[in-house]
């Protein structure tokens, strides 16, 4: 199976795939938030919706863990999963009183819902191109491929991530089942209009309804929210599952009791399921438990239960199958495991003063922090905001203070700016705050806050239309998949001529590329940055491992290990194939060897 | 509304942060350098 799929239908049938698991989704999470009858009533009506379906998608992904580590996830099995939400969520429907749009969307003005609608459109565009993104290819969507194939959830020990937690990549995995990449790619983008509709709903609670619609406008005009949702990653889904934690947490304002404490501790356990991540928020949490419940035992034993409940077993997996909850990392507690270096290449230091210069470096040079853009609002508007400080509410702080804390996590842990978009929907409400304070204050601090914000909301639109405009023809099906892959995507023509000139018997090293998602089943193909796993750890020299596996073909870029280079020129090997690979703004030259016979 | 010299501080900031932005991530995003 090649799970490569695009166009019209492909399309149509995807986003018709979504929407019944959506539906199913909200049967699970209406159910088990309707079972607890927890405080809807503090909740707005779309908030409600919105926490169900975030729920519901959370113990989905529990159940197709489940199925697939006890080796029985099959079409079978998940279309009985999503019938059973299917039938939870007629069941609700029922009951509670079918809700006008007005009312569940509010009353923002509806110039903020059509760019919304517009924004969440092109996004939806972007995801229904053939996967492309780096990571995808390497494990987030390679890993479940694999399963798959194997028919089992396994440990991979060659691979770094199999034992990670992979909350999202077990909705990857369903929409690979049914459909292939644009299907598993949706599953991303859905949780762009969740995670902007969350801090809507909650702003407009909170703060009212035209801080809610800026709030939304900021947080879905961030460039790197917009290229996440288009890729197979899991930052879009942690941002959700974070905020949503925060924001249930701060229901303890309005609602007594243990309540607000398991519903965040429920969705803090889909955050620390989604990625290692998670952990950074889950501590931040908890030390605002403890603060704000004044040490009460109950309140964070309850919250503490109910995020191990969704959140812990991918960690007891780990410990249970490798001897460390958190392999590879912290080899060195565990004794299990490796280094890994995920700060390679990013970040402009550390320290006190990089840490103050952070906002603005992050900001300005996306380079130095994996490439993608923030975008500038965030460093434009939030020092406006700080003149509210002092008379800011309860709430307002607790928020700040997460998203400071975020930030600076991230800072300790690995300055990717996609990393920072679990803290976007923090930084957008202090944005919007600084935003409407600089309205407020009129004149020239008015003039030039408008002024700005407008030009950026436009430039960054037009880098939105720009990166989908390359997407159009394969979506709309100009173009097919597979010639679109070829232009596009720098590992798919190495592996496409493996798999049209190499015979069945012929054993290819790819020692180029840690792109694994295109590798053709049926040819040997031995994944060098795999096998270097078991290298390292028998110390065995990259010449004679060569020597003695006796590869009839090699494939290499010029940045390929300098000794390998040099066993193909001292071993009669010929070069049968090569080409550039172009992905801005780097260029990627690769050769495909043959031996000589 | 009450003259503040924060004011202005601010309205430079956003308009000094703009147009670095302008220049250090637009234009190279437009030149493919990013």
């Amino acid at each position: 199976m090649n799970y490569i799929g695009a166009g019209p239908l492909v399309s149509l049938v995807a986003t018709a795939f979504l929407a019944v698991v959506l539906f199913a989704a909200f049967g699970f999470g209406r159910s088990l938030i309707g079972m607890f009858e927890w405080p809807v009533a503090v909740w707005h009506r779309g908030e409600t919706a919105v926490a169900s379906v975030g729920l519901g998608l959370a113990m989905l992904s529990m159940g197709i863990f489940l199925l697939a580590v006890g080796g029985v996830f099959n079409k079978p099995t998940a279309s009985l999963l999503i019938l059973s939400g299917v039938f939870l969520a007629l069941f609700w429907l029922k009951r509670v009183e079918a809700p006008r749009v007005q009312e569940t969307l509010g009353e923002a003005p509806q110039i903020f819902w059509a760019a919304a609608v517009a924004v969440f459109s092109l996004a939806w565009l972007q995801a229904l191109a053939p996967a492309t993104a780096m990571d995808a290819l390497a494990y987030h969507l390679y890993l479940p491929k694999e399963f798959l194939r194997l028919g089992r959830m396994e440990f991979l020990p060659l691979t770094r991530e199999s034992l990670w937690p992979f909350n999202t990549e077990m909705l990857f995995m369903l929409g690979m089942l049914f459909q292939g990449t644009a299907l598993a790619q949706l599953f991303h983008w859905v949780f762009f209009p969740l995670t902007a509709l969350a801090v809507y709903f909650f702003t407009l609670r909170v703060y009212g309804v035209m801080p809610a619609a800026w709030a939304m406008i900021f947080f879905i005009f961030t460039p790197v929210v917009f290229a996440q949702s288009g890729a197979p990653y899991v930052d879009l889904s942690l941002a959700f599952f974070v905020f949503m934690a925060v924001s249930t947490f701060l229901m303890s304002e309005k609602v007594a009791g243990v309540k607000p404490y398991i519903l965040s501790g429920l969705f803090c356990g889909a955050a620390v399921g989604s990625k290692y991540l998670g952990l950074g928020p889950f501590l931040i949490l908890l030390f605002f438990i403890l603060i704000r419940s004044r040490l009460n035992l109950r309140k964070t034993s309850y919250f503490l239960l109910s995020c191990g409940v969704v959140g812990s077993t991918w960690y007891w997996r780990s410990w249970w199958v490798a001897g460390n909850p958190f392999f590879p990392f912290f080899h060195t507690i565990f004794n299990r495991g490796y280094y890994v270096d995920i700060d390679a290449g990013v970040s402009m230091g550390g320290g006190p003063a990089a840490f103050l210069l952070f906002p603005w470096n992050v900001s300005l040079y996306p380079n130095a922090f994996g490439g993608q853009m923030l975008g500038a609002l965030f460093l434009l508007l939030l020092p406006a905001a700080l003149p509210l400080a002092r008379r800011s509410r309860p709430v307002s702080r607790y928020l700040a203070a997460f998203g400071f804390l975020y930030v600076a996590f991230i800072f300790t842990q690995s300055q990717h700016v996609r990393f920072l978009v679990a803290a976007a929907p923090f930084l957008s409400i202090g944005a919007t705050a600084g935003f409407l304070y600089a309205r407020s204050r009129g004149g020239i601090f008015k003039a030039a806050a408008v002024a700005t914000v407008a030009a950026l909301l436009f430039i960054h639109a037009g880098i939105f239309l720009y990166r989908v405009k390359n997407i159009w023809p394969v979506a709309a099906g100009r173009i097919d998949a597979e010639t679109w892959l070829k232009e596009n995507e720098r590992s798919y023509k190495g592996y496409d001529y493996i798999r049209r000139h190499a015979a069945p018997e012929e054993k290819f090293l790819n020692a180029a590329e840690v792109r694994y998602f295109y590798a053709p089943e049926d040819r040997r193909i031995t994944h060098l940055f795999q096998e270097n796993v078991r290298l390292r750890a028998q110390t065995i020299p990259i010449v004679r491992y060569l020597e003695s596996e006796k590869f009839d073909g090699i494939w290499v870029t010029d940045l390929s290990d300098p000794e390998i280079l040099q066993f193909i020129r001292s071993h009669r090997y010929e070069l049968v194939f090569s080409y550039e690979a172009r992905e801005k703004p780097d260029t990627f030259r690769n050769f495909i060897y043959k031996k000589s016979s | 509304m009450k003259f503040k010299w924060s004011d202005v501080c601010f309205a430079v900031w956003m308009v000094v942060v703009f147009f670095a932005y302008l220049f250090l991530v637009v234009f190279p995003k437009l030149q493919g350098k990013i």
